[in-house]
């Protein structure tokens, strides 16, 4: 028995009620997949051995998608599934901040504009690999979001106060 | 800009039917890549990164690995992928069907037959 097939299991015993389906792989490098659903929730997770397990509440539109959430173990990848089963509620994909953007349907112009920056500026925001959380924090703001922070634990998830975390001056 | 992602499956159906049918399995799997990927190039503004094991926001053609038999049917193959299946016939023929059993796109091969006409 291997990693997702434990993990029905597990989910079994905690869910008698859950429809619990395993698709196998045919090939040695394929993804095993199993279908669980719950009172008409339902999540995907997409396992392969050398990668761990893919968790995603998928839409009619994630054709071609590849997993929203991605834990390597199964303790981790059971939680999660424990957690959108009880709460109905959707894995989150990962978006990188000029997909955001483009998601609000913004230019960089129009958030330079925004933040009386130039548009190099903005360019440069969306490509740098360590950003002050001050920063991340007026580039959402800018595009009409709000940042939260939040911190994913085995049993359960937590939101970190970003005001903390950030000095008078707002850096 | 992005183009919204239903918008560009849309497009990617529309292409995928409009192209001359192809005549076998490996055919029908290299047309259904290429147009993909050629939507996504020109309208998705996401990398074409397969390798990366997580979501970025582009639409990706089935893995060849993620192939899978389909029972009573030995002249099709099916892909799975995240939220549907993509069943590929011998003649080159085609289906996409959503988790929910509806049916995104059906395609016929070079011999006119759809999938579910193999046997």
């Amino acid at each position: 028995m291997n990693d997702l097939e434990h993990l029905k299991e597990r989910l079994a015993v905690r869910f008698p009620d859950a429809t619990l389906t395993i698709d196998k792989a045919e090939t040695a490098t394929g993804s095993w997949w199993l279908d669980a659903e719950l009172l008409g929730h339902a999540v995907v997770i997409e396992w392969r051995a050398d990668r761990g397990f893919g968790v995603s509440t998928p839409t009619p539109d994630d054709y071609g998608s590849k997993p929203h959430e991605v834990y390597e173990t199964a303790d981790a990848a059971y939680c999660r599934v424990v957690d959108l089963l009880l709460s109905q509620t959707w894995t989150v994909p990962g978006l990188t901040l000029q997909q955001i953007r483009d998601s609000r349907h913004l230019s960089q112009a129009e958030i330079a504009s925004r933040l009386r920056i130039n548009q190099g500026a903005v360019s440069r925001m969306e490509r740098r690999s360590d950003m002050r959380l001050g920063t991340l924090r007026t580039l959402i703001s800018a595009m009409g979001g709000e940042l939260q922070l939040l911190a994913r634990f085995p049993d359960r998830t937590v939101e970190i106060q970003v005001d903390q975390l950030l000095s008078d001056d707002g850096h | 800009m992005e183009v919204p992602k239903r918008e560009r499956l849309d497009e990617f159906f529309r292409r995928l039917l409009a192209a001359p049918a192809v005549g076998s399995a490996d055919e029908a799997m290299q047309q259904l890549s290429n147009i993909l990927d050629a939507v996504e190039d020109e309208l998705s503004g996401v990398p074409n990164v397969p390798d990366n094991w997580r979501e970025d926001g582009r639409i990706y053609p089935p893995k060849l690995d993620n192939v899978h038999p389909v029972a009573r049917h030995p002249n099709v193959k099916r892909f799975r992928s995240l939220g549907h299946s993509t069943f590929v016939g011998i003649n080159g023929s085609l289906e996409v069907v959503a988790r929910d059993g509806s049916v995104e796109l059906s395609k016929p091969g070079l011999d006119g037959r759809s999938v579910w006409e193999l046997g």
